[in-house]
């Protein structure tokens, strides 16, 4: 089983009305592996990632976590979500409660953990994201980047198989935005699979294994992370990094 | 003009107005929990996204709220005559379905000023959509409507007085017996507009201090990211 990748898009295809969102897209995710999605705005990155927690319905094509079709009618979602960690750009903390409270929730309503099981679980993620001391804190008193922090830790609380973060940077001020991004590094460099949707390409060069170059709901490129950067294929991708990276 | 007040003929029929003072808040308490909880399912209904459901609540929403309150206690108490009803009841039944509407709008609108981001991060973390509702949802609803909530509340202690007219015995009823009775109209009448103040006023404060409803932590959103 581990052989197989642990997350299969094949030739998913999405619209809103008749504007095409995804068209055939394919992509296989092996256990382990660092995946970032990039592309300008409006190429589907965000969609396409959101495919794979069923968090964005498809018209065809199909979808496979962990040998189960996502998309079928018979799926459980709620319980396959449970295994898929997500982070979300505006963080999505919930503003009715602590930080303690946002990673414990689903531990004891999805998972069934006991409060103090949950409590003990949380306590140790915030500090794995150094937020030990504002763990009885509310979201509205946190900076942006510790609250998306903690919505990490939120997300590693459910201990995922794999995490998904769509933009996790975009919405943070650049001096928050490395606190951030250390905390994904360190993730990934524990083994982690992660498919991340950002314009960090730092970041992308320093840990991802492949690059995934979206336009206009294609997937243009799919290479080793090396290898794009050295000279990406298309045109398309080589003005796109050249814009992004020039400031 | 000389008028003598007289209070003692007042003070005399006090056991009629305690009696109707206590049907008044049991008719307002009997009325207010099936409000709420009526007025939550309807909203949600409201603010779902299956079309059906939105017309659905949006019909019982024009239709109960359209009909003024006295014609809504005529028509149950008339309507239900043949299965015996007590009038109590019926007033019971035309306040739940009247204000209920007004709670189902209240809750639509505080179920859509809560950010949808909010529904989908707890939808990914595994929560069923039961519990992406009670735990995420309408919490962060309940408290942005809160004080229109409370209004409403009191809205119903004071529409609770429409019951009169179907012969429920409640503190407007009483005042009107006493008063067919004494004619000391101006005693009898401030005497009860003075409990009704002092009634709402009690659940002001009452629904003021029901832990987690009162907005004590203004809901601040990303701002400053």
């Amino acid at each position: 089983m581990s052989g197989s990748p642990l997350i299969v898009l094949d030739r998913v295809c999405k619209q809103y009305g008749t504007t095409p969102v995804l068209r055939d897209c394919s992509l296989a995710v092996a256990r382990g592996e660092i995946v970032v999605v990039c592309g300008p705005s409006g190429s589907g990155k965000s969609t396409l990632i959101k495919t794979v927690n069923g968090l964005e319905p498809y018209q065809s094509g199909s979808v496979r976590f962990d040998g189960e079709e996502v998309g079928a009618r018979g799926t459980d979602l709620p319980r396959l979500r449970a295994r898929i960690g997500m982070v979300f750009q505006s963080f999505e903390l919930y503003p009715h409660m602590t930080a303690l409270r946002n990673v414990m929730l689903a531990q004891v309503h999805a998972l069934g953990r006991s409060r103090a099981e949950a409590r003990e679980r949380a306590l140790a993620l915030l500090a794995r994201v150094g937020l030990t001391e504002r763990a009885e804190a509310y979201p509205a008193d946190l900076s942006g980047g510790q609250q998306q922090r903690v919505a990490i830790a939120r997300a590693l609380a459910l201990d995922p198989v794999a995490m998904l973060f769509d933009e996790p940077t975009s919405a943070l001020d650049p001096e928050m935005i490395n606190e951030v991004l250390d905390v994904m590094t360190a993730l990934a460099r524990d083994g982690m699979t992660m498919v991340v949707v950002t314009h960090e390409m730092g970041f992308a060069r320093k840990v991802a294994d492949r690059v995934v170059f979206m336009d206009e709901g294609r997937i243009v490129e799919d290479r080793p992370a090396a290898e794009f950067f050295a000279a990406p294929a298309t045109e398309r991708a080589k003005t796109f990094l050249s814009k992004i990276i020039a400031h | 003009m000389s008028y003598q007040f007289d209070w003692s003929q007042v003070w005399q029929h006090r056991d009629l107005i305690l009696d109707g003072l206590l049907v008044t808040i049991a008719l307002s308490v009997a009325a207010l929990v099936p409000t709420l909880i009526v007025g939550m399912l309807i909203g949600t209904l409201g603010a779902s996204t299956s079309r059906a459901g939105r017309v659905a609540a949006g019909l019982y929403v024009e239709t109960m709220r359209n009909v003024p309150l006295l014609i809504h206690m005529y028509v149950w108490y008339m309507a239900l005559a043949f299965l015996r009803l007590p009038a109590f009841l019926c007033a019971v039944l035309g306040l739940t379905l009247y204000s209920s509407a007004y709670v189902a709008e209240l809750v639509r609108a505080g179920i859509a000023a809560v950010p949808r981001g909010q529904a989908r991060a707890a939808a990914a973390s595994g929560l069923r959509p039961w519990q992406v509702q009670v735990l995420v949802v309408y919490p962060q609803a309940l408290r942005i409507v809160a004080p229109s909530l409370a209004s409403l509340a009191s809205q119903l202690v004071k529409d609770s007085s429409l019951a009169s007219v179907i012969a429920v015995a409640e503190l407007s009823y009483q005042a009107g017996a006493i008063e067919g009775q004494t004619f000391r109209t101006f005693e009898v009448y401030i005497t009860i507009a003075v409990l009704y103040i002092a009634l709402v006023l009690l659940i002001s404060f009452a629904i003021d201090h029901v832990p987690g409803l009162r907005a004590r932590r203004p809901i601040a959103r990303i701002a400053d990211a």
